[in-house]
């Protein structure tokens, strides 16, 4: 007879027995491997593999590029001379980038510009990536409109380390992408480095000697000369280096002089003076603060920027125009002109910023100008860039420091993941202190993204509580 | 019979991550948005190492740490119920089966190298970056483990073109020549100033380090040297033998600092990486 009591049991002894069984187990495991198998893993495109080549056209130093494409697609970049820093294995990521600028108000920009122009505004035109056949365009334009030309700091010579037994830099990322790493590697075991900078950057951990504390530069390449060509570094090259370097003889050795230019640097430039500003930010490349540019411009000035991306100048006006970016755009290296052909199409809608600004498109680029052999162009600009996978770096892992940190010594007072502000001539920003013993005491370590360069320009901030 | 592994050149690596980025390139690693280091994707990641000592005594290295392909009682294999990770005898190349694995993660408890990685989510791209992902290897679903394979999307199109051999994307893309991979049998890695990771754990690890650094070599066992090792507990069980867990060395993490704490929270042991500092 069926009771209440004999079905509960029989319900119980089911359920206990069946865990003597496989079937919860089998049960587990093939609901965790039907759940693993839910929509949403994307399928690589297929199709013919092709290769192509061109040049890096991320920094100055042009590194040639083989890029392994399915069909017209980029899927891998690889360096032929030698191998891509991070930013140059991931370039054919730009395109993809979540902060790419897709469109913009192109119709109100050049109609705000003919109106500005009409007026008699004067104007001037930022190319972030001088020394390239574009820059000479934009060069000519301004010259014969009477605006200004006006770029980053740009470096006087290229370096050639294979002709160098010594280097001495006073604190250059020497490693850290200030020449292509892998032409420095190439030649690394050729030369001494001594590096003479106050907290443990990369480039001192790997040097043949670190010098925490400030040196009597002369008397040191002095003592260092009985080893071989002495070659002396700073970060921008600055003249009273490169007339060290020739009295160590280095001249048209270790350091190749480029071609001279007009200065070009916007504190030239008298306040107020500027009435219609163009940006060519087109590419990933290094950032002017906007404090340094904001009080060239006169009242009411009308600035465009062309720009890839939205964290960059686009930030600072409505009228941000979308451009291509490597390596959908054609362009050249800067100083030695090698073309770098384009990898593939730029979306419908993105601008040509020569076309935009000289009226009419670049054409052919200007005769190559080679380097002598194993010469460099230095990054002497900060590039506050990064593509998709660089979270592996900083958020995935350890590697670098996240955009929002600032390092700090541990004697500073602060706690690890303590918010603070980064404070700056021009402003604070709240980021998340982190201590690193390796930084000298007082100094502070920060990410010069184009957020933090906007607050502090081209001094180094400070940390205050918040 | 080939044996691949690796020598890494620790007083080449400047920490750029090359390495890291070219190895999520080829084997379909999505960026993961709001991982943190303790549950990110990198099959090959770059520990920053310091001789403990404060500024401006302070010396430091990279380390890249990768699966090690471990040649004898791979702990890996020995406890994964699904038999979703072997050992190819004809490479010595630990492989995982994404299809067989459950995701109950015994193999990352096992791993003394940290080096297994666990999928917590869908894998995404951004926008129309699908475009880019590599068509040799398959993109790998949520809750399964992965991990290093020596690029096993290379080698499988190294051998349908007829090569004898191949070279794994972090090593081709090292810009400074820091990491080679190489069959150990054909050239055997130089004995000076060579170190393997807990190598007295006794799983044949192979990836070899080298550093001219004394401190940098010690980096390769964790400060408790005197604890037991893998033969030191053998009892006469031959089926625990076969399936002896490896004992786990206790970290010496500096939890002062604030970068240490996620690799030596993640589990007890390994490289005793006192910090992780600033990039």
């Amino acid at each position: 007879m069926t009771t209440r009591r004999n079905a509960v049991k029989f319900i119980a002894g089911a359920a206990a027995g069946t865990v003597f069984t496989p079937v919860p187990w089998k049960l587990i495991r093939d609901s965790a491997l039907w759940s693993e198998n839910w929509p949403g893993v994307p399928r690589p495109a297929t199709g013919e593999i092709k290769f192509k080549q061109t040049r890096c056209g991320l920094c100055p130093a042009g590194c040639a590029v083989r890029a392994r494409c399915v069909g017209e697609q980029p899927v891998s970049l690889a360096g032929i001379e030698g191998a891509l820093c991070p930013l140059g294995v991931t370039g054919h990521h730009l395109p993809f980038h979540p902060s790419r600028l897709k469109s913009g108000p192109v119709a109100e920009a050049k109609a705000r510009l003919s109106q500005a122009l009409a007026g008699g505004a004067r104007p001037a035109v930022l190319d972030l990536r001088p020394g390239r056949t574009a820059s000479a365009r934009y060069r000519q334009i301004m010259a014969e409109r009477k605006g200004f030309y006006l770029s980053p700091p740009r470096p006087p010579v290229a370096v050639n380390l294979a002709a160098a037994k010594v280097v001495i830099s006073l604190g250059v990322p020497l490693f850290e992408g200030w020449l292509a790493p892998a032409r420095v590697f190439a030649v690394r075991d050729h030369f001494r480095l001594v590096q003479v900078e106050p907290s443990l950057s990369r480039t001192a951990a790997l040097a043949d000697q670190w010098l925490p504390a400030a040196t009597d530069l002369h008397a040191l390449a002095s003592s260092l000369k009985s080893q071989g060509q002495v070659l002396v570094l700073d970060h921008a090259m600055s003249p009273e280096i490169l007339a060290l370097n020739r009295e160590l003889g280095g001249w048209g050795k270790t350091v190749v002089p480029l071609p001279d230019e007009p200065p070009a640097e916007i504190a030239v430039v008298p306040d107020g003076a500027i009435g219609a500003l163009l940006i060519d930010e087109s590419g990933p490349g290094p950032y002017i603060p906007w404090p340094e540019i904001a009080p060239k411009l006169a009242p009411g000035a009308v600035v465009v920027a062309l720009s890839w991306w939205r964290e960059g100048y686009a930030r600072h006006t409505a009228l941000a125009l979308p451009t291509p970016v490597y390596p959908e755009s054609a362009d050249d290296v800067p100083y030695t002109r090698e073309p770098i052909a384009p990898l593939v199409k730029p979306p419908a809608g993105v601008i040509d910023p020569v076309e935009f600004i000289a009226g009419q498109p670049l054409g052919a680029p200007s005769p190559a100008s080679p380097l002598m052999a194993g010469a460099v162009v230095p990054r002497i600009a900060e590039m506050p860039v990064s593509t998709p996978l660089f979270s592996k770096l900083y958020n995935e892992s350890n590697l670098l420091m996240h955009p929002h940190q600032a390092a700090l010594h541990p004697s500073s007072g602060f706690r690890p993941g303590e918010p603070a502000l980064l404070a700056g001539a021009y402003g604070n920003l709240e980021i998340e202190v982190v201590l690193d013993p390796g930084i000298a005491p007082g100094r502070v370590g920060f990410v010069p993204t184009p957020a933090v360069l906007d607050i502090c320009g081209f001094r180094e901030p400070q940390v205050v509580r918040a | 019979m080939k044996r691949y592994g690796m020598t890494i050149d620790i007083d080449r690596c400047t920490g750029c991550g090359a390495c890291m980025l070219a190895c999520a390139v080829e084997n379909n690693i999505p960026p993961v948005n709001g991982a943190n280091d303790r549950k990110g994707l990198t099959w090959i990641r770059v520990y920053q190492v310091d001789n403990g000592e404060d500024f401006p005594n302070r010396r430091s290295a990279f380390i890249p740490v990768l699966c090690q392909h471990c040649g004898h009682e791979t702990p890996c294999v020995h406890v994964c119920p699904q038999q979703a990770v072997d050992v190819d005898p004809a490479t010595g190349i630990v492989g995982q089966m994404p299809e067989r694995c459950l995701g109950c993660r015994y193999c990352m408890a096992a791993c003394p190298y940290h080096a297994r990685y666990f999928n917590w989510w869908d894998p995404k791209w951004p926008v129309g970056m699908e475009r880019t992902l590599n068509p040799d290897v398959a993109p790998r679903m949520r809750g399964v483990v992965e991990k290093c394979n020596f690029c096993h999307g290379r080698r499988h199109a190294a051998e349908q073109a007829g090569l004898a051999e191949y070279t794994p994307a972090c090593a081709e893309a090292c810009p400074t020549g820091a990491i080679h991979f190489t069959d150990l049998n054909a050239h055997p890695p130089a004995q000076a100033d060579t170190f393997r990771l807990l190598d007295r754990l006794g799983t044949d690890p192979k990836i070899y380090y080298h550093s001219s650094r004394e401190w940098v070599r010690r980096q390769g066992e964790p400060a408790s040297a005197a604890r037991p090792t893998v033969a030191d507990q053998r009892v006469p069980n031959p089926s625990r033998d076969r399936k002896g867990a490896v004992p786990a060395p206790v970290a010496k993490a500096d939890s002062s600092r604030d970068r240490t704490k996620p690799i030596a929270g993640r589990n007890a042991d390994s490289l005793n990486p006192k910090e992780a500092s600033r990039g």
